[in-house]
């Protein structure tokens, strides 16, 4: 719509996109488990933002999209944290994997 | 006409449509509004059926019915089950959102259409389809869907517990349509409400019908992906032999409660909140009083629409869900009174001194305000779990949730369809018909649901089609046969209305623009507004409800009417 | 008075395409919350997801980032009013979801073939429920696309470019659902 003149460099993005995918693949192979769930999904939010951000504009965007995206995902949240003691602390069935 | 505005896209299509685009596939706002209207009578039509039914069984078990036949239990089950789904979603979300949503939010914020006028149509379309397919869902062999309105598996998940197989498939697929077609309509109503406001119609002078409908569109939009996501895990169980709900598979059948009343209880905010709206622009212009505390009330929705997002899981208590979630939910739903209570306590200060005319519109909106009233007190009852223990899945809850939203469905759809009738059909409502109507319907809804306060009590459970299976509930008898009776009553009341709405739609007296002196944008354009509302997009310098301002010499001010001695209010 | 119809600087259709998005999050949100916790609180899933064919969803995470970028590509060409190669990237974004599909159903194929049907297990009902929803909107997102590229060669885009932007929104979101799905299911 609007003529930017600011333009993300879409494939500098999508290289270091490839790049993460890298490094959540090779994270499991080098680090013990839990470090590695934590770099793994680390690794994701940042691929996450950064189409998000990139691809998507939302770095060009006003509060109003902003708002979008970041309420939903803290209703999301709310929801899981809601789960957790019925699903998670129930203390049969046996410890995580 | 602006013709650099962004409403000039809109204008662009043809002035006079043929039949076809007139009639079935307009794009028009107001016409689409219609269509959503006359859908949602006919399923009112069916929705009181099954009430008929379902009270007969209650009160003569296993006796014939008259004009229908013997009513077996399962058949009980569907009637349980299409009740709820017909009046939630069938009823009450078309009437309240779409109906209403859609014929005033433009008109109310000065705009031609809506933003996305083809999309507007298509939501109405995939409505109409997800009606067929509930229609269909009748009369596939099987039987229609007898899980409850809830579905609550492991009775929903597989079709062996209940004997449904395409009935329970088919109203998945009708629930799934409906929420992409109230989806679509949300997405319209924000953008348009966020892009198209005339010429200084700030957010703070938007009426506040239009500011419930969007905060109930917003609180729908994000509260029903978990629904659509546990319906879609249900009808794979279903359908492909998936285990989400099934505890042979590993499955949780609890979860389907969390992924459906987290939906669930902001739903009864999507339909109250409009309910609200609608009442909340009649007080002010039969009391001519500016609105008590109009910034307040939207803090009040904001604030409802934010909490509504963290009580659900007070319809859980007995659902073998953790203990230790109880107080945090019962604490959450006793806060969200809070917001609630002062929106109400605005409504009576508003009518404070005013110089009230008890027209059919106000009677409803005084209807709707004491039987809310009445419902959200023993909605505090519920929301404590340990009374819930007790009064869970009794009479008791049936009772309250008909207290809070058949005021908000029928008496403010009432008192919406009462005041707005000369803007949407061009002929004013008969005010004897309507009066009567008001006060059968009052005395015979309260004849029907107060002593189902009483029945829950002692102790007769939601969804048993014949109680006098039980030996403790016998001496309950009289009262379920009292309140068949007034049933039936009240259902035949609605009558006097189809006869006035029919009357007054062919002979009414024809009505002026703006028949009750009221302030907002839609009673400055014709009665019914032409294609595209307005000749010129007005210019907005006043709050939607400056009665009696010192500023003008009448004892109204419409929005778009400019002061000259003075500065503008607001 | 001339006054100003009241808007946002934000295009109609852009805010309308993001509400959009904005409901589907809890969409996929609710999905994907429901496997975290049952998979927290439950034992043997992870035994379960060894048996998933790492290589396929490897290649395919390639496949999507990739029709992401082409994606972005297409809108770019579209500001920079070269329609021709709006219609390639268009072409090459459709090839690349279509590919995902294909990959997408041999690994089923593949699965189903194990015995490791949708009624396998709850590992499997989350495994199949998640990417069938994705792959429904991948789905969605090609005949988007197509329509568009349809569009670019009749010429009618050229009018409607901003159409390319707001079907890349969609596109984009579909990927960034994969970019969790991916280790949710395969990584850990």
């Amino acid at each position: 719509m609007t003529a930017r003149a600011r333009h993300p460099n879409y494939f500098l993005v999508w290289l270091m996109l490839v790049g993460l995918v890298m490094v959540s693949v090779a994270a499991g192979t080098v680090l013990s488990k839990t470090a590695a769930l934590i770099l793994i999904f680390s690794v994701a939010t940042v691929k996450a933002a950064l189409v998000i951000l990139n691809y998507m504009h939302l770095k060009y965007e006003k509060t109003l999209i902003y708002a979008l995206v970041l309420i939903p995902l803290v209703i999301v949240m709310v929801l899981m944290f809601a789960l957790f003691p019925d699903f998670v602390f129930h203390g049969h069935n046996g410890n995580g994997s | 006409m602006n013709s650099t505005s962004p409403n000039a896209e809109s204008v662009a299509h043809d002035a006079e449509p043929g039949f076809w685009r007139a009639y079935l596939f307009s794009t028009d706002h107001k016409r689409i509004a219609k269509q959503y209207l006359s859908v949602a009578l006919f399923w009112a039509v069916m929705g009181g059926l099954t009430a008929y039914l379902m009270r007969w069984q209650l009160a003569y078990p296993d006796t014939e019915v008259p004009g229908w036949g013997f009513i077996a239990p399962d058949f009980y089950n569907m009637l349980v089950t299409m009740h709820g789904t017909i009046m939630v979603f069938f009823v009450a979300m078309p009437i309240l959102l779409a109906a209403f949503g859609n014929f005033l939010i433009p008109l109310m914020i000065g705009a031609r259409d809506m933003a996305f006028p083809r999309l507007n149509m298509l939501s109405f379309w995939v409505f109409a389809l997800a009606s067929l397919v509930l229609l269909t869902s009748l009369f596939v062999p099987g039987g229609a869907a007898s899980a409850g309105w809830t579905g609550y598996p492991p009775l929903s998940a597989k079709p062996e517990y209940t004997g449904v197989t395409w009935g329970l498939n088919l109203w998945l697929l009708a629930l799934a349509l409906e929420f992409a077609s109230f989806l679509m309509g949300g997405v319209n109503f924000l953008t348009t409400a966020i892009n198209m406001r005339a010429p200084g119609m700030s957010f703070f002078r938007l009426p506040l019908l239009v500011w419930m409908e969007l905060t109930a569109a917003v609180i729908f939009m994000l509260s029903v992906g978990p629904l659509i996501a546990g319906a879609v895990m249900l009808l794979m169980d279903r359908v492909v032999g998936t285990t989400f709900f099934l505890p042979e598979g590993g499955g949780e059948p609890l979860l389907w409660q969390h992924l459906f009343w987290f939906f669930g209880h902001p739903e009864v905010y999507v339909i109250l909140l409009p309910g609200f709206g609608l009442i909340l622009e009649i007080i002010p212009v039969f009391s001519r009083k500016p609105i008590f505390g109009y910034r307040p009330i939207i803090y009040s929705t904001i604030v409802a629409g934010a909490l509504s997002f963290v009580v659900w899981a007070h319809h859980q208590f007995l659902s073998g869900m953790d203990p230790r979630l109880a107080m945090p939910f019962s604490i959450t739903t006793i806060i969200i009174s809070v917001p609630f209570a002062l929106i109400v306590f605005a409504m009576i200060a508003t009518l404070w001194r005013g110089s009230i005319t008890f027209s059919t519109p106000m009677l409803f909106a005084m209807g709707t305000l004491s039987v809310f009233i009445f419902g959200g007190l023993t909605g505090i009852f519920n929301g404590s779990a340990p009374v819930d223990i007790y009064i869970h899945d009794t009479y008791f809850i049936v009772a309250h949730f008909h207290y809070t939203l058949f005021s908000a469905v029928f008496f403010a759809g009432f008192a919406g369809l009462t005041y707005w009738f000369p803007k949407m059909f061009g002929r004013m409502m008969n005010e004897q018909l309507g009066k009567l109507h008001f006060w059968l319907t009052f005395v015979f809804f309260n004849a029907v649901f107060i002593p189902m306060h009483v029945v829950g009590l002692g102790g007769m459970m939601r969804r048993i089609s014949d109680p006098t299976q039980y030996e403790f509930l016998r001496p309950l008898q009289p009262l379920n046969q009292f309140i068949t009776v007034a049933a039936i009553l009240l259902l035949l009341s609605q009558l006097v209305f189809v006869v006035n709405f029919f009357r007054s739609l062919i002979c009414g007296k024809v009505a002026e623009r703006n028949p009750w002196q009221a302030n907002t944008l839609e009673w400055r354009v014709p009665s019914p507004p032409p294609h595209e509302n307005f000749d010129a997009i007005p210019v907005v310098y006043h709050g939607p409800y400056e009665y009696n301002s010192s500023e003008a010499a009448v004892d109204w001010l419409p929005q778009d009417r400019r002061v000259t001695t003075g500065a503008a209010t607001r | 008075m001339e006054a100003q119809t009241l808007t946002s600087q934000t295009p109609s259709g852009k805010i309308g395409v993001w509400w959009f998005l904005a409901s589907e999050i809890p969409v996929f949100g609710g999905l994907i919350v429901s496997y975290i916790v049952l998979r927290l609180g439950g034992a043997g899933w992870s035994e379960a997801s060894s048996h998933l064919n790492f290589n396929f969803a490897l290649a395919n995470t390639f496949v999507l980032l990739t029709s992401s970028l082409t994606m972005v590509l297409a809108f770019a060409e579209v500001e920079a009013e070269r329609p021709r190669r709006v219609g390639n990237y268009l072409l090459l974004t459709i090839l690349l979801g279509v590919l995902f599909l294909a990959v997408k159903g041999f690994e089923y194929a593949g699965e189903i073939g194990k015995g490791f049907t949708p009624g396998a297990g709850i590992f499997w009902s989350f495994y199949y429920g998640m990417t069938g929803l994705h792959a429904l909107h991948v789905l969605a997102g090609i005949v988007v696309n197509l329509i568009l590229y349809l569009q670019a060669l009749s010429g009618a885009l050229q009018r409607h470019g901003h159409r390319v932007e707001l079907a890349g929104l969609y596109w984009h979101f579909v990927d960034v659902v994969w970019i969790f799905l991916f280790p949710l299911l395969y990584l850990t």
